[in-house]
């Protein structure tokens, strides 16, 4: 397993009365492009900004590349960030800003800034005022910034908000390029689904500050594939069943559910056979579902819980 | 923090407008002095009784620097109050520079680029001064150079100040509102207390020897020793505590 570069023990974040963040226990490891899911206002930012020292957090603690938070504050540099909107010195110029922060990350090597421009294509706006600058373009160099100093890890907040659909395109692109020749570490936050999934290996569902699950792309998919669920009267009798009709691709759900993923599964023949070997059927429906009607089944599940 | 002062010396050359102003400013207050000397200033302040001696007209310029009140305020302006306007202080803040770093480095940039201008358009005053209006007209170099250093923990007091309250308030207008009213309202309250019997001996014995404005003209023309040392304790004490309170309520602020 892959060393914690980013590791949160039951962060909370109180304000006032009103709790934002409850608890929350997230570890992201080395090479991980880590997605937050959560609708607006459930703590995905207060997360990002707690980690990066924006927000004072109320209790827990945060470890940063191994090392706690006393000893981490001087690792700070190792980080890149994007949170809520880009921003920059309005009246400067796209590429005297990020001269500013090279100066302030001690980067001598000043051509990293026509580099990044390239690679987020914005070189035409080299010369060009920030504040003229469209909402993509100071999006991009939110994000050129955060990858100025080649950091081991990337926090971006949202970072397709403003981008059209070949920006979206080109950013996941890039994300994943940095993050596969580079080894750079993301944590990425987003209330849209489809996006993070087409690049995250690992997600946080979060909702109302509480985390619901931290799941592995592949348990993600696993759980919303489609196939058939049967409700029978004893899950492990039913197996040897199941598998005696030649399906491999089985789950026990529970002691009454059983979910066979075969994409066109012989029904009769297998309600025949679960009736012959002496079980009742309770009932047989499709399952599977969207992304997003996994995330509306977790929030609904928790909120009943 | 000496890689973000230089990053915003980088900053300060770039927005070069409000540096512009400033340094327009000292150029056109230098000038005037030089073109159209004279002995009087331009002061809120109260003299003290103590007052005495007969000065050259550059050591009257000197007393006469309440100016730089108003022109200090303008680097601070660029150099702090702009990262909270433009918000990018959570660039800063959330990557290499703490906290208490860039608010050190805040402070001694404001200190370095005021002082330094304070000094430097002094002495060019000085020395042009005495190649334009010839004698008569100057004090010595050491008469002249006690009367400007006199002024120094005062210069560096008022920075102090207007760098804790940019952090305290951290929007241009409010900064604007509180920093350029305050030598005329502090002024305007003093001069009321005066006017009632039960608080004139406080108004005048400690407001309004102390008042911004006052030290101004008697440090550098009092020659009541105690007097100027209090002066300089009140300024200590105003650095100490505009740089303390500023790291603290800073640090404990959320930065975004």
């Amino acid at each position: 397993m892959q060393e914690a570069v980013l590791k949160t023990v039951n962060l909370t974040k109180k304000y006032g009365k009103s709790t934002v963040l409850d608890s929350v226990n997230l570890t992201v490891r080395k090479g991980d492009i880590y997605g937050i899911i959560g609708k607006n206002g459930a703590g995905k930012t207060t997360i990002m900004k707690s980690i990066l020292g924006l927000a004072n957090k109320t209790s827990g603690e945060i470890e940063l590349f191994g090392k706690s938070e006393n000893e981490s504050g001087a690792l700070r540099h190792r980080i890149g960030s994007l949170i809520e909107e880009p921003v920059f010195y309005r009246t400067m110029t796209v590429y005297d800003n990020l001269k500013y922060y090279c100066y302030l990350k001690g980067i001598s090597d000043l051509s990293v800034i026509d580099r990044m421009l390239r690679e987020l294509g914005i070189e035409d706006a080299k010369n060009k005022k920030y504040r003229k600058c469209s909402l993509g373009m100071k999006q991009r160099l939110g994000i050129a910034l955060s990858l100025l100093d080649s950091p081991d890890l990337v926090i971006l907040d949202e970072p397709i908000n403003g981008l059209d659909p070949i920006g979206i395109s080109d950013m996941r692109s890039l994300f994943k390029r940095y993050n596969e020749d580079k080894e750079v570490t993301f944590v990425i936050s987003s209330h849209i689904l489809s996006e993070l999934y087409t690049v995250s290996n690992r997600f946080l569902f979060i909702d109302k500050g509480k985390v619901i699950k931290e799941i592995t792309k592949e348990e993600l998919d696993f759980n919303c594939r489609l196939g058939t669920a049967f409700g029978v009267s004893d899950t492990a009798a039913a197996a040897p069943v199941i598998e005696n009709a030649g399906i491999k691709d089985y789950r026990i759900v529970s002691r009454n559910d059983l979910y066979v993923y075969d994409e066109k599964p012989d029904i009769t023949g297998i309600v025949k056979n679960l009736i012959d070997a002496g079980l009742s059927i309770y009932g047989i429906e499709k399952t599977g579902m969207t992304l997003e009607e996994y995330f509306k089944d977790m929030v609904e599940e928790d909120s009943h819980d | 923090m000496i890689k973000l002062m230089k990053a915003d010396l980088f900053r300060l050359r770039k927005s070069w407008i409000l540096m512009g102003i400033f340094f327009v400013l000292l150029i056109f207050t230098v000038a005037d002095s030089l073109f159209f000397p004279s002995t009087r200033s331009l002061s809120l302040g109260v003299p003290t009784s103590a007052e005495e001696g007969n000065w050259a007209e550059d050591i009257y310029q000197v007393s006469n620097d309440l100016l730089y009140y108003y022109f200090f305020l303008i680097p601070v302006f660029a150099i702090v109050v702009r990262d909270f306007g433009d918000k990018t202080l959570k660039n800063t803040v959330s990557g290499p520079v703490s906290k208490s770093v860039f608010f050190l480095a805040k402070y001694f940039m404001a200190i370095v680029v005021d002082i330094g201008s304070y000094l430097f358009f002094s002495f060019a005053y000085y020395f042009l001064n005495r190649i334009m209006n010839g004698e008569g007209h100057y004090s010595s170099l050491s008469d002249y150079s006690g009367a400007v250093f006199t002024h120094i923990p005062l210069m560096i007091a008022l920075v102090s100040a207007f760098v804790f309250l940019a952090f305290l308030l951290k929007s241009g207008a409010a900064f604007n509102s509180v920093t350029l009213v305050w030598p005329i309202a502090s002024s305007l309250i003093i001069s009321i207390l005066m006017d009632f019997e039960s608080t004139y001996d406080f108004a005048v014995e400690k407001l309004a020897k102390y008042d911004i404005s006052s030290m101004f003209i008697n440090l550098t023309l009092s020659q009541d020793t105690d007097y100027r040392n209090i002066c300089w304790i009140v300024c200590a004490v105003v650095t100490v505590v505009s740089v303390a309170g500023g790291l603290l309520i800073f640090n404990k602020r959320e930065a975004s």
